[in-house]
């Protein structure tokens, strides 16, 4: 693992400025959020950055096509500077999510620090999330509420990461496996 | 980029090899997509947003006569080479990405929103970090599977849904993931 800058998984060609960044920033003014730091890909669907009256602290964070940000109301969103939030990257903060800096979230990763729904009549269950420093994310990966992620661990693609990861730790999901063999003519 | 010639050509050619499957409207339909892939060119079904994106860099996409549903996202960073068999579907959501090489085979199907990339190390910088991937012939992938780099699967291999597949599988094979148990 170098301590190279992360890079969006995109082609040279698409790592471009999107031309909508004007009014992409402007639109998060008016929820209350700096992006000025932000820089927002080309590509469609456009990123969504909607806060409901949390507080949302960006960083120069590169924010790829189709990312979801979402602070609910006492929600704290953080993101440190040159962290990577690739294509379809949604964080949901209800209490408080925190990245790091130079961090890289994979295509679809989703974090989550609620359940947003609860099961009868307990109250709801929201715990903060923390993402240290050189956290490598890879795609498809949930982090769920209460996951507090070392400096510089590594999650593998398609884990769903539900306890706390060690700092420098690396975390793989349960890959797939041969169940059996069929004839092919 | 080919010439309106070329393309012409290979559309008699869909319609002479009575292509089973694609209608040439359709094909007309995938020669308007950007013309940066060599090979016949995608028969592609463009009905509706968004339209499938190629764009390479200095590499090469080369498609056979392929199914590209919309969202369909085919990138290629540095010298990287994505070719896709003749035959092939690829359906909506589907997206790959190759620094390296990403080969899938003939008549192969793969589901929606399926990720196909050769990254090992993931957010690394050009140059490292990647493994090809090699998909042979009538491969069958299930919806919102994630194939890592360095995967190799077999002629005929069967992933079901949701799976993370890593490794290499001889041809043939089932391969699935964990599903869901009941927790308590």
């Amino acid at each position: 693992m170098t301590e190279g800058r992360p890079t969006p998984l995109l082609p040279a060609d698409k790592l471009r400025p999107s031309r909508l960044s004007g009014s992409l920033r402007r639109r998060a003014a008016r929820g209350g959020v700096d992006a000025s730091g932000v820089t927002f890909l080309a590509g469609s669907p456009k990123p969504q950055i909607k806060n409901e009256g949390g507080a949302m602290h960006l960083g120069r964070v590169t924010v790829a096509s189709g990312v979801r940000l979402w602070a609910h109301k006492g929600g704290r969103l953080a993101v440190g500077d040159d962290t990577v939030l690739d294509e379809g990257v949604e964080i949901i903060s209800w209490a408080s999510v925190t990245i790091g800096r130079r961090c890289y979230l994979g295509w679809d990763v989703l974090i989550m620090d609620t359940d947003l729904h609860t099961v009868g009549d307990a109250p709801l269950d929201n715990r903060p999330v923390v993402i240290g420093d050189n956290v490598r994310i890879g795609c498809r990966c949930m982090v769920l509420k209460g996951v507090t992620i070392g400096d510089g661990a590594v999650i593998h693609p398609g884990a769903i990461v539900t306890r706390d990861v060690p700092a420098g730790a690396e975390v793989r999901p349960v890959e797939a496996r041969l169940l059996k063999r069929i004839e092919t003519t | 980029m080919t010439s309106i010639a070329n393309r012409l050509r290979r559309l008699l050619r869909v319609i002479r090899s009575d292509a089973r499957i694609y209608s040439p409207v359709a094909y007309l339909f995938g020669a308007s997509l950007p013309g940066v892939y060599d090979g016949d060119g995608p028969v592609a079904w463009l009905r509706g947003w968004p339209r499938p994106e190629l764009a390479r860099d200095e590499g090469r996409i080369e498609l056979g006569h392929v199914g590209l549903f919309p969202g369909v996202k085919l990138h290629c960073r540095g010298s990287g080479r994505i070719a896709v068999g003749d035959g092939t579907f690829l359906n909506r959501d589907v997206r790959v990405f190759s620094a390296t090489d990403v080969v899938i085979g003939e008549k192969c199907m793969v589901s929606w929103q399926t990720c196909i990339s050769d990254v090992i190390e993931m957010g690394e910088d050009d140059g490292g970090g990647h493994e090809a991937v090699q998909l042979g012939d009538h491969v069958w992938i299930g919806s919102r599977v994630v194939l890592c780099g360095g995967t190799r699967l077999g002629t005929g291999c069967v992933v079901a849904a949701g799976s993370v597949v890593r490794g290499e599988f001889p041809p043939g094979s089932v391969i699935a993931g964990k599903p869901a148990e009941i927790a308590s």
